[in-house]
């Protein structure tokens, strides 16, 4: 069977065997290097697209006019934004919060509790 | 009704008479093929060598061993029509067993491909974007495959096509191996894979006496920076344009490079979770199903029991050693040329198997140094290993495919 097959064999001395992986090994090296310019030069061009973006956004920003800083509530410690976060870490929390704020978890108050995303 | 004729006839049929009667010929191959198989299903169940795949090609060589059970037919695909003319798929359809057909999607490239569709999706380029250099470290570890490849022609006198699937050994990638061999050398697909996936099991084993051999203690304790913070849209336009610089440069590569960058673009793009999901689990797992079968299917009594097959498992443990001396030795140099900055023991996971060759040179810098946490600058050459050997794969498939 096997004998069939190599009708259809390639046979090279050792001459063409050592150029093949000389070129082989060098093409595999230029190929990748090249790769290597080809993600630098695409890095480049992202972060000057992204730094020109940011420059347009912070001269709209300044063309308009400043929002007034939100209020706080009287009696208001700010906001506290828990995200990703297990049932039992964000309890932990809440009962550090009313600790060191030396109020009662039941007079915290919360603002919404949402999931914003199913576990994988 | 002849009840005794038919009983009689029964017992021809049977694999025990055929074992028996033919036991001088192919008999006691087929008991030889039938210990090989247990003896792999038994590595691959009890010491958790690459089970996925390796308990899949142990239960393929298992039932194509059996006598009579007619699930593979070899001569539908290495007979002098099919080699001349190509394989007729509508007489592999017509009078093919259930592996014939399900061997089609290797015999096509389909099944391949498909894995890199799934591999790509489980892949994070985001450690070998943040330090592109690495991508020369994966090119470095392409060594073995070259002097595997010259010592199966000088040494044990394969012909060059089934040289370049031996040599391919070296690139440490599954379905990368399969991929050239379907084309190459059909006959040995069995033998390579089976090679191929045990000493990627065995890379815990055959890396670490390497490394500790090329690198001085010194070496071995370098730390490196953090990576820096890749930003989204470089992830995802990464494989995009990977697939249109390499597959312009290389086009024989399109198949298994476009499906891994495909796959990436998938996990990446952050619109297509779904078919991610799918990519990474239900699709990899059907496809590793059909793939391990059917290749271990290929590894018939006349096929495996040969010399070669010892030369093949020789020559690519060479090819494994090899890979892991040229990345090592590539992160040597760059370690001096950053001043330091890089440890030469990342050089290894080069050799693609990706994350095992990662998690082994992880391990080793925690050896030495237990706050020394190198998995993720492993995994920058670890995944452009996987591009160096698809490189590799598609150059010689240019050459003699």
């Amino acid at each position: 069977m096997t004998n069939m097959l190599l009708a259809e064999s390639v046979k090279v001395n050792a001459g063409e065997t050592f150029l093949i992986c000389l070129i082989g090994f060098l093409l595999i090296m230029v190929v990748l290097a090249l790769l290597i310019g080809v993600t630098c030069a695409m890095k480049w061009f992202l972060k000057k697209i992204l730094k020109q973006s940011k420059n347009n956004d912070a001269a709209a920003t300044a063309t308009t006019t400043p929002v007034a800083e939100k209020e706080l509530a009287k009696g208001s410690c700010g906001d506290f934004c828990l995200n990703n976060v297990s049932e039992r870490e964000a309890a932990m929390v809440m009962a550090i919060v009313a600790d060191q704020l030396q109020t009662p978890l039941n007079q915290l108050r919360f603002k919404s509790i949402e999931c914003v995303g199913e576990e994988k | 009704m002849d009840i005794l004729g038919s009983l009689v006839g029964l017992w021809d049929e049977s694999g025990f008479y055929n074992l028996f009667i033919n036991f001088t010929t192919s008999g006691w191959q087929n008991i030889v093929m039938i210990i090989v198989a247990c003896l792999l299903l038994f590595l691959g169940i009890a010491k958790r060598f690459e089970p996925l795949l390796l308990v899949g090609i142990a239960f393929g060589m298992l039932l194509t061993n059996l006598p009579n059970s007619g699930v593979y037919t070899p001569e539908l695909w290495i007979s002098e029509a099919a080699t001349a003319n190509g394989v007729d798929y509508g007489e592999v359809l017509r009078h093919g067993g259930l592996i014939d057909i399900l061997y089609i999607g290797v015999k096509t490239g389909v099944y391949p491909s498909l894995i890199f569709i799934g591999v790509g999706a489980m892949t994070d380029f985001g450690p070998m974007l943040a330090r592109p250099s690495s991508l020369l470290l994966g090119a470095a570890a392409q060594l073995g495959i070259y002097i595997a490849f010259i010592g199966a022609i000088t040494l044990c006198g394969f012909d060059a096509k089934v040289a370049a699937s031996i040599g391919i050994i070296g690139g440490a990638d599954g379905p990368t191996a399969i991929w050239l061999t379907k084309t190459l050398a059909p006959e040995y697909l069995g033998s390579i894979a089976i090679a191929a996936y045990s000493y990627m099991a065995l890379i815990p084993l055959i890396q670490p006496p390497i490394i500790r051999l090329l690198t001085t203690k010194k070496e071995r304790l370098v730390r490196m920076d953090n990576p820096k913070q890749v930003s989204k849209a470089t992830k995802i336009i990464f494989p995009i344009v990977v697939t249109i610089f390499v597959v312009l440069l290389l086009p024989s590569v399109a198949g298994l490079l476009g499906c891994l960058m495909f796959g990436n673009l998938l996990k990446e793009c952050g619109v297509t979770d779904r078919l991610s999901d799918t990519a990474q689990n239900a699709l990899m797992n059907i496809v590793t199903l059909f793939l391990g079968i059917s290749v271990g299917a290929t590894a018939t009594a006349a096929n495996f029991l040969k010399l070669e097959t010892l030369m093949i498992v020789a020559l690519g443990l060479v090819a494994f050693c090899c890979s892991t001396a040229g990345g090592v030795l590539f992160g040597k140099l760059m370690c001096k040329i950053s001043k330091g900055k890089i440890n030469p023991m990342i050089g290894a996971a080069g050799v693609s198997a990706v994350p095992m060759a990662a998690r082994v040179v992880h391990n080793e810098g925690r050896r030495y140094d237990l706050d020394n946490h190198l998995l993720m600058h492993a995994m920058a050459p670890n995944v452009a290993g996987v591009i160096g050997s698809a490189v590799a794969a598609g150059l010689f498939m240019s050459l003699f495919g």
